[in-house]
């Protein structure tokens, strides 16, 4: 998994290497341009197949990805982490492949209570639930909570990021992120309790 | 505190500061409620990382990547430094050949040497004999460090970075660097117990027939074979004795004594033989050695 911080360096460090790299691509780097690819290419790659559930068109939206990146290096602004910036490029070049289908997103009114004091039932299930059978279920959500949880989880962005990358306020993410868990919880099939290893 | 529902999410992500952790923490110690609810995000984070676990993409989507963007394929180069500054890689090469020379060779010139040091001593013409002993010595231990067909790492040689030229000339450097110090302690031994030798003159009369005596045996075992270089050598040794006499003519007598007594032409001929030896020495096809 491509978190960030598992090579042992801090986020700020791995985002001051990004800069860097960055910079080196827009002047036309071609050496920059690979180590950039080779640092993102698994997590984004991963990330479009969330979006998209197939590899050959994750592949493809990777490939545009990082042809947006060459051409449009000189253009990022800085506003975001470089990461974020990625992500970005990736889900709109995603987006492009779902042939004009946006991913649906529930309302945040319809969404589940986000700070609610008691306890909620789904968290019971999921708290005993077996990880193999958090992944299963995890494969049946829709995509707008395959993404959250997939961005949140997998590539590992903190929430004002992730707010970023899918251009919503922080609160939003936050609660698609409940939304999301208490969706799953409820796909968790009857019996699918953590046993004893 | 009430339940922290909210930050149980940021706490799972590792995303909440320190002080905060702490106190969250020390909230979750006295509440199962909240204990269970951050499990349910623990195992939510584990089964999203299994199902979205993933090799890197294939190699051949970057190399699509590269064409789109009009990127050349990138040839491999070596980028390492090979070797530094010329002196530190001299430093380097020239012990090394002291070891790729057969040990027998340095044996057999080296007893040979001390042989002939002794007869030199008690010899009333101990320059003659030195003229005569040393060069050839020597010629015949550069013919059989440096020939093609003895050189016992002359296929891995040619493997490594380093341009064969330049190893033999390491080699060459290195055999009569040894060989020149070795014959300078004999003639200082032959000199110093009684100081009735004149020890400059004893060095030149080894010292000048040693330059195009190995320059052409150099040339000959470098280009042909080793055995051809020695011969060389050799036939040069027997013939200078009989020069100046009616056993041979003119023809052989004349360019004898021009090698034993070069002149800056000499000099110059045997450097410029070596030079041509070491420049044609890689384009000849390669012998193959007993050892490898």
């Amino acid at each position: 998994m491509n978190r960030r911080g598992d090579r042992g360096y801090s986020p700020l460090m791995e985002e001051e290497h990004d800069r860097i790299l960055l910079d080196r691509v827009a002047a036309g780097d071609e050496r920059a341009f690979e180590a950039l690819y080779e640092r993102h290419a698994t997590a984004l790659f991963a990330y479009a197949r969330t979006l998209l559930g197939e590899s050959g068109p994750a592949e493809e939206a990777l490939q545009d990805t990082f042809v947006a990146v060459w051409h449009n290096a000189a253009a990022f602004e800085g506003r975001s982490a470089v990461r974020t910036w990625l992500f970005g490029i990736c889900r709109r070049q995603a987006l492009k492949r779902t042939r004009g289908q946006q991913l649906r997103v529930v309302p945040v009114e319809d969404a589940v209570s986000v700070a609610s004091d008691a306890p909620e039932p789904e968290t019971v299930v999921l708290a005993r639930a077996d990880a193999e059978a958090v992944a299963a279920a995890f494969t049946r959500l829709p995509a707008h909570h395959r993404e959250v949880l997939q961005l949140a989880f997998a590539a590992g962005l903190p929430v004002t990021e992730i707010a970023r990358v899918l251009g919503v306020p922080v609160g939003t993410v936050k609660s698609r992120l409940f939304h999301a868990r208490a969706t799953l919880a409820k796909a968790l099939p009857t019996g699918a309790e953590r046993t004893s290893r | 505190m009430s339940h922290p529902t909210d930050l149980l999410a940021a706490y799972a992500m590792r995303e909440l500061p320190p002080d905060t952790v702490a106190a969250l923490e020390r909230h979750l110690a006295d509440c199962p409620d909240c204990r269970r609810d951050l499990t349910a995000w623990r195992h939510l984070a584990t089964g999203v990382q299994i199902a979205t676990a993933t090799t890197p993409p294939p190699p051949a989507v970057f190399a699509v990547i590269r064409r789109r963007v009009n990127i050349a394929p990138r040839i491999p180069v070596y980028a390492g430094q090979v070797a530094g500054h010329p002196l530190r890689r001299m430093a380097a090469l020239l012990p090394w050949q002291w070891w790729l020379v057969r040990w027998p060779v340095w044996v057999t010139a080296g007893v040979v040497l001390i042989l002939g040091t002794v007869i030199a001593a008690l010899s009333p013409f101990s320059a003659e004999v030195m003229a005569m002993l040393v060069p050839l010595i020597t010629a015949a231990t550069v013919a059989a460090s440096c020939g093609a067909d003895t050189d016992p790492a002359g296929e891995l040689t040619r493997a490594t970075l380093t341009s064969p030229r330049t190893v033999l000339l390491a080699r060459l450097t290195t055999v009569l660097s040894t060989m020149t110090v070795a014959s300078l302690a004999a003639s200082l031994a032959l000199t110093l117990p009684d100081g009735a030798r004149d020890g400059f003159a004893l060095v030149g009369a080894w010292l000048g027939p040693l330059v195009p005596l190995c320059a052409l045996s150099f040339a000959l075992s470098v280009l042909w074979r080793t055995s051809v270089g020695v011969g060389a050598a050799l036939t040069l040794w027997s013939l200078r004795p009989l020069s100046g006499t009616d056993l041979v003519g003119d023809w052989i007598t004349v360019p004898v004594e021009r090698i034993w007594t070069p002149d800056t032409a000499v000099i110059l001929i045997a450097v410029a033989l070596v030079a041509a030896s070491c420049y044609l020495a890689p384009l000849r096809p390669l012998r193959r050695s007993r050892s490898v």
